[in-house]
C-alpha cells in the first residue's frame, strides 16, 4: 500500500499536469492550432515533444530491467539514430514544410496517388492505434500488479486522464504538458540513480557497483553479434552490426514517416527550429538512453549487496505456489538465495582491496549459476501456466517500492503515468490528424468551416482515446506486452520507410508500382516474422524497406506505365 | 529563394558538417562504451 505521503506527491503531480495542458490549451480553433499549433514553437519545445513521444512508460520500466537482466548491449539499439536525424533534416523536413504539410501522407497523393497515401496512412492507423493501446496495458499491469491496484481502473487513469488536455489543447497542450513531464521524469530518474548508490554497503561505491556488473556480464555495452565461428547470428536482437544499420532505418523510419513523430516537428515555427529540434535528438538519445541502464546496472548492484526475490514479479511467485510445481520452485529459489548470499559475502570480502583471480573466476560461475536459477524459476512458472514469466519490467519498480523514501516512491509514480501521458497525447493527435486529414476530409463531399473541422478532430481525438483505452482493456489478458509493442513497429515501418525512399530518390515510379509493390513487401515482411520466426526484428525495417525499392522498378517496367514528364 | 524552404542547416555552413560532427560524436561514444566494456567485463 502506498503511503499518504505518495498519494499526496502523486495526486499532485497529476493534478499539475491536467491544469497545466488545460491553461496552455486556448489555440485557434482550425486545424493549424489544433495539428500544427499554428506552428509557432521553438526548437527546444519540439525537442523535448519528439523526445517525449518516443520515450513512453514502458522505456522507463523496461530499460533499467533490461539492464538488469541482458546488460547494457541495449543502447546499440539507438546507434542509427543520430545518422537518421541528419538525413531526415537534409531530404523529408524541407518538403513537408514546403508543401504545408498536415501529415506525411498527403505528400504520397502529391507524388503517387490517393490509394497509395490512403495505403500508408492506414498502415500507420493500424499500427498507432494497436501500440498505443498496448502502451497503455504494459505500464498499468506493473503498477497493478504491484501496487495491488485494479488493472481496469489503472487502464483508464494511464490512458483517460491526459484525453481531458488532449481534446481540448491539440498539439499546443500536447508539447506544453511534455515539457513539464520531462523535468518530472528526469528528476525521477536522477533520484532513482542517487538512491542506488546511496543504498550500496559502506566503502561500496560507484566503480564498485559498475566491477560487479562487469563481472556477472551487464557491463556488455558493445558486442558484434559475431560467434566464436566467426558467424553474424542474424537473430542476435541487440548488437553493434544491427544497432547501427538496423537501427538507422527504424529511426528514419519512424522520425520521418510516423505521424507521431512527424506531427510533433511540424509544429515548429521555422525549418531551422525543426530541424535543430531533430539534430539535438539525435546527439543526445545515445548519453540519455546509456544513463537510463546505467540506473537498471546500479539496482543489479544493489542487489548483489542484498536479498532479492528469484522473480519479482510477485503474481509469478503467487501462480508458482499454488502449482504443482510448487516443491521444485522452493527448491530452486533455495538455491538462487544460497548463490545470491555466496555472492555478498564474496564481495564484502574483497572490499577495500584488488580481487584475487581465482576469486573473479568463482564470481562469475556464481552469477552464471544465479541466472541459470532464475531461467529454471521462470521455465517452471511457464509449464504453471504463467503467460509471461518474465519479470523484466518490473524490476526497476519494485525496487522504487520496496527500498526508496516516503514521498520519491509517489515522485517515481508519478513518473511512469508521465511518461505514458506524453507519448500516448502525441499518438491521440496524430491519430486524429490522420483520421481526419487523410480520411475525413479525402472521403467526405462536404466542404467544412475552420470551426466545424476544430470540432471533429477533437472528436476524433476522443473516439482514439476511448479506442485505445478499450483496446487497452482487451490487452490484460494477453501474453508478452512488451516484447509486440517493439516488434509492432518494425513490422510497418520498413515498408512504409520504402514508400518514401521511393517517393523521393526514384522519381519515375508511379503509383500502380509502389502501392502493389508495398503490399507485397509488407506481406513478405509478416511472413518472415509469423511464419519464420525471425527473431532479429531490426533487420525487418531494412528487409521491408528495400524491397519496396527493388520491386518498384520491377513493377513499374511491368505495368509499363508511360513516364510523363512533369 | 524562400528563407523558410532554404538548405541551409543551422550552425554549420555546410550539411556535410553535421554529418561529420554526428559521425564522430557516435564513433567517440563507441569507442568510449568499447573502453568500459573491456575494462569491466
Amino acid at each position: 500500500m502506498l503511503h499518504t505521503a505518495d498519494w499526496v506527491v502523486l495526486i499532485a503531480a497529476l493534478t499539475t499536469i491536467i491544469l497545466y495542458g488545460l491553461y496552455k490549451s486556448r489555440t485557434s480553433r482550425n486545424l493549424d492550432g489544433y495539428f500544427r499549433s499554428n506552428r509557432q514553437l521553438p526548437w527546444y519545445l519540439v525537442l523535448l515533444s519528439i523526445m517525449g513521444t518516443q520515450a513512453s512508460a514502458i522505456t522507463f520500466l523496461s530499460a533499467p530491467g533490461q539492464a538488469f537482466t541482458d546488460g547494457m548491449r541495449f543502447v546499440q539499439y539507438y546507434f542509427g539514430l543520430p545518422l537518421a536525424m541528419i538525413v531526415i533534416c537534409v531530404t523529408f523536413l524541407p518538403l513537408f514544410k514546403k508543401l504545408n504539410l498536415f501529415t506525411a501522407y498527403e505528400y504520397l497523393e502529391t507524388r503517387f496517388d490517393r490509394k497509395t497515401r490512403t495505403f500508408t496512412s492506414l498502415l500507420f492507423l493500424l499500427s498507432r492505434g494497436l501500440s498505443t493501446g498496448i502502451s497503455i496495458v504494459a505500464p498499468s499491469l506493473v503498477v497493478s500488479s504491484i501496487l495491488g491496484w485494479d488493472i481496469y481502473w489503472t487502464n483508464a487513469i494511464m490512458g483517460g486522464l491526459l484525453i481531458i488536455y488532449t481534446v481540448t489543447g491539440g498539439a499546443k497542450a500536447v508539447a506544453y504538458t511534455q515539457q513539464l513531464q520531462f523535468i518530472i521524469i528526469a528528476a525521477g530518474m536522477f533520484l532513482a540513480g542517487y538512491y542506488a548508490v546511496k543504498l550500496l554497503p559502506a566503502g561500496i561505491g560507484f566503480s564498485d557497483a559498475l566491477s560487479t556488473a562487469g563481472d556477472a556480464g551487464r557491463m556488455n555495452i558493445i558486442t558484434t553479434g559475431i560467434n566464436k565461428e566467426g558467424h553474424y547470428n542474424w537473430n542476435d536482437k541487440f548488437n553493434l552490426i544491427s544497432g547501427v544499420i538496423g537501427g538507422f532505418f527504424l529511426a528514419w523510419s519512424y522520425f520521418g514517416t510516423d505521424q507521431s513523430q512527424v506531427g510533433r516537428y511540424l509544429t515548429a515555427k521555422s525549418l531551422r527550429e525543426s530541424r535543430m529540434g531533430l539534430i539535438m535528438n539525435g546527439l543526445v538519445k545515445v548519453p540519455m538512453q546509456f544513463l537510463i541502464l546505467l540506473t537498471g546496472i546500479l539496482v543489479f548492484a544493489f542487489y548483489n549487496y542484498q536479498p532479492g526475490p528469484i522473480n519479482f514479479n510477485s503474481q509469478v511467485t503467487a501462480k508458482l505456489e499454488s502449482s504443482p510445481f510448487r516443491e521444485e520452485a522452493q527448491q530452486v529459489n533455495i538455491a538462487y538465495q544460497q548463490k545470491k548470499e555466496n555472492i555478498s559475502r564474496l564481495l564484502q570480502a574483497s572490499n577495500g582491496r584488488n580481487i584475487l583471480p581465482e576469486e573473479k573466476i568463482a564470481m562469475k560461475n556464481l552469477y552464471h549459476d544465479a541466472d541459470s536459477l532464475r531461467g529454471a524459476y521462470r521455465t517452471l512458472a511457464t509449464k504453471a501456466g504463467v503467460k509471461t514469466a518474465d519479470d523484466t519490467n518490473y524490476i526497476f519498480f519494485s525496487f522504487i517500492t520496496r527500498h526508496l523514501p516516503v514521498g520519491l516512491v509517489g515522485l517515481l509514480i508519478a513518473m511512469i503515468f508521465m511518461a505514458s501521458w506524453g507519448s500516448i497525447a502525441a499518438a491521440l493527435n496524430s491519430l486524429a490528424s490522420a483520421t481526419m486529414i487523410d480520411f475525413h476530409k479525402q472521403y467526405s463531399s462536404r466542404t467544412y468551416t475552420g470551426e466545424e473541422e476544430y470540432r471533429i478532430s477533437r472528436l476524433y481525438t476522443l473516439a482514439w482515446g476511448v479506442f485505445c483505452i478499450l483496446a487497452a482493456q482487451f490487452a490484460t489478458s494477453l501474453g508478452s506486452l512488451i516484447v509486440a509493442v517493439n516488434v509492432l513497429g518494425s513490422l510497418f515501418y520498413g515498408t512504409i520507410l520504402g514508400i518514401f525512399i521511393v517517393a523521393f530518390y526514384l522519381k519515375k515510379i508511379k503509383g500502380d508500382a509502389v502501392f502493389f509493390s508495398a503490399l507485397l513487401a509488407e506481406l513478405f515482411v509478416c511472413y518472415v516474422y509469423f511464419v519464420l520466426h525471425f527473431e532479429g526484428f531490426l533487420w525487418l525495417n531494412v528487409i521491408g524497406a528495400l524491397l519496396v525499392v527493388i520491386l518498384s522498378p520491377l513493377m513499374q517496367a511491368l505495368t509499363r506505365t508511360p513516364v510523363k514528364e512533369k | 529563394m524562400n528563407r523558410e524552404h532554404n538548405d541551409q542547416p543551422p550552425i554549420f555552413p555546410k550539411w556535410l558538417h553535421w554529418y561529420i560532427v554526428v559521425l564522430a560524436v557516435l564513433v567517440i561514444e563507441i569507442a568510449l562504451f568499447y573502453l568500459i566494456t573491456k575494462k569491466t567485463g
